[in-house]
């Protein structure tokens, strides 16, 4: 069985269970958006996957084995919310440790190649950032993980990510979270919703009202 | 161990090497000073690089903290940097010791003659 498996995902944070049995899985090909409210568990969930936080049980299988930690299987990758490449790299260092494969790809990017020997000091927030989120879309690695790829980016470069995101899913599967849910909904080929401590597979946007995660829903 | 590792260990925990080829430094210094015939001061210079590997430990850990992320997507954990930065340390030290010992007798000199500058 090729491709990115989850289940039985059971997390608690001191008494509050956070995910019960929860299930996912992402193929190469396809963009899995996982959306739900503040709190319900949607970076803990990719925290498990990529290895940074222990469940108390899940069973991880990548691409026919299994691991205790998604990151061991060099064939993850995982952009966090907060910035992670070290300030002293720049951006040409950081393309070679991460992009072997799709360097091309970031090379024909305007704002990349007009950054190439800038580090990662020189650059302002949201630059990090959307640099940050090419770095990860074009990464080795098979499968992606972005946690909140969106937030401090304009309109435009969130459009930008979004048309790399499907130009590099022919050849990746991509696991995204985000509350800019308009922008999720656009760019996945299928929603995950976390609510509950559970995971609803949502069909359209009324699931999303009907679930509680969008406002207008009357009993 | 992997040079490749080592790059990028030296790029982003350069203070921390700097920091333990200065501590390998010094107890090379003991060494020169009679260390090996004299148990004490050779028990005192191990004392000295231990200390020096559990402090730079801590500190790694600090740095790792703010770069986990860094390493992970390239598949390496913290314990894995750990056990190449010692023995990269180890290495250095050994490096540092053989050619002390070689230019023993030139450093003895140079050294006693600089502590009786220092001393008048």
């Amino acid at each position: 069985m090729q491709g990115l498996f989850i289940d039985s995902v059971n997390q608690s944070f001191a008494d509050r269970e956070v995910l019960s049995s929860v299930y996912l899985n992402c193929n190469v090909g396809e963009v899995v958006g996982l959306l739900g409210r503040n709190g319900s568990g949607k970076s803990t969930l990719l925290k498990i996957i990529f290895g940074s936080i222990k469940a108390k049980f899940k069973y991880l299988n990548i691409n026919n084995k299994v691991y205790s930690k998604g990151y061991l299987s060099k064939n993850l990758s995982y952009l966090p919310q907060d910035k992670f490449i070290p300030d002293q790299i720049n951006v040409l260092q950081a393309i070679n440790i991460f992009c072997k494969k799709h360097a091309t790809e970031l090379h024909r990017i305007e704002f990349v190649a007009k950054h190439l020997k800038s580090k990662f000091y020189d650059l302002s927030g949201s630059e990090c950032r959307f640099l940050e989120c090419l770095l990860m879309i074009y990464s080795d690695a098979d499968y992606v993980l972005l946690d909140e790829p969106f937030s401090q980016l304009s309109p435009l470069l969130v459009d930008e990510i979004k048309r790399h995101v499907n130009l590099a899913k022919v050849y990746k599967g991509f696991i995204i979270t985000d509350h800019y849910y308009k922008s999720i909904l656009a760019v996945s080929d299928r929603i995950v919703l976390l609510h509950n401590k559970c995971n609803y597979t949502i069909n359209n946007e009324d699931d999303l009202v009907t679930y509680g995660y969008l406002p207008g829903f009357t009993a | 161990m992997s040079i490749a590792l080592l790059k990028k260990s030296i790029t982003i925990y350069k203070p921390i090497f700097l920091w333990n080829i200065l501590v390998s430094l010094l107890t090379v210094v003991f060494f020169i000073l009679n260390g090996f015939s004299q148990s004490g001061i050779y028990s005192f210079a191990i004392f000295i690089k231990l200390i020096g590997w559990s402090f730079s430990a801590g500190i790694y850990f600090m740095f790792y903290q703010s770069t986990a992320y860094f390493f992970k997507n390239q598949g390496i954990g913290f314990k894995k940097i750990m056990a190449n930065m010692v023995l990269y340390d180890l290495i250095i030290l050994i490096g540092i010791l053989m050619i002390s010992t070689i230019c023993r007798d030139f450093l003895s000199t140079v050294l006693i003659n600089l502590l009786q500058i220092e001393k008048y």
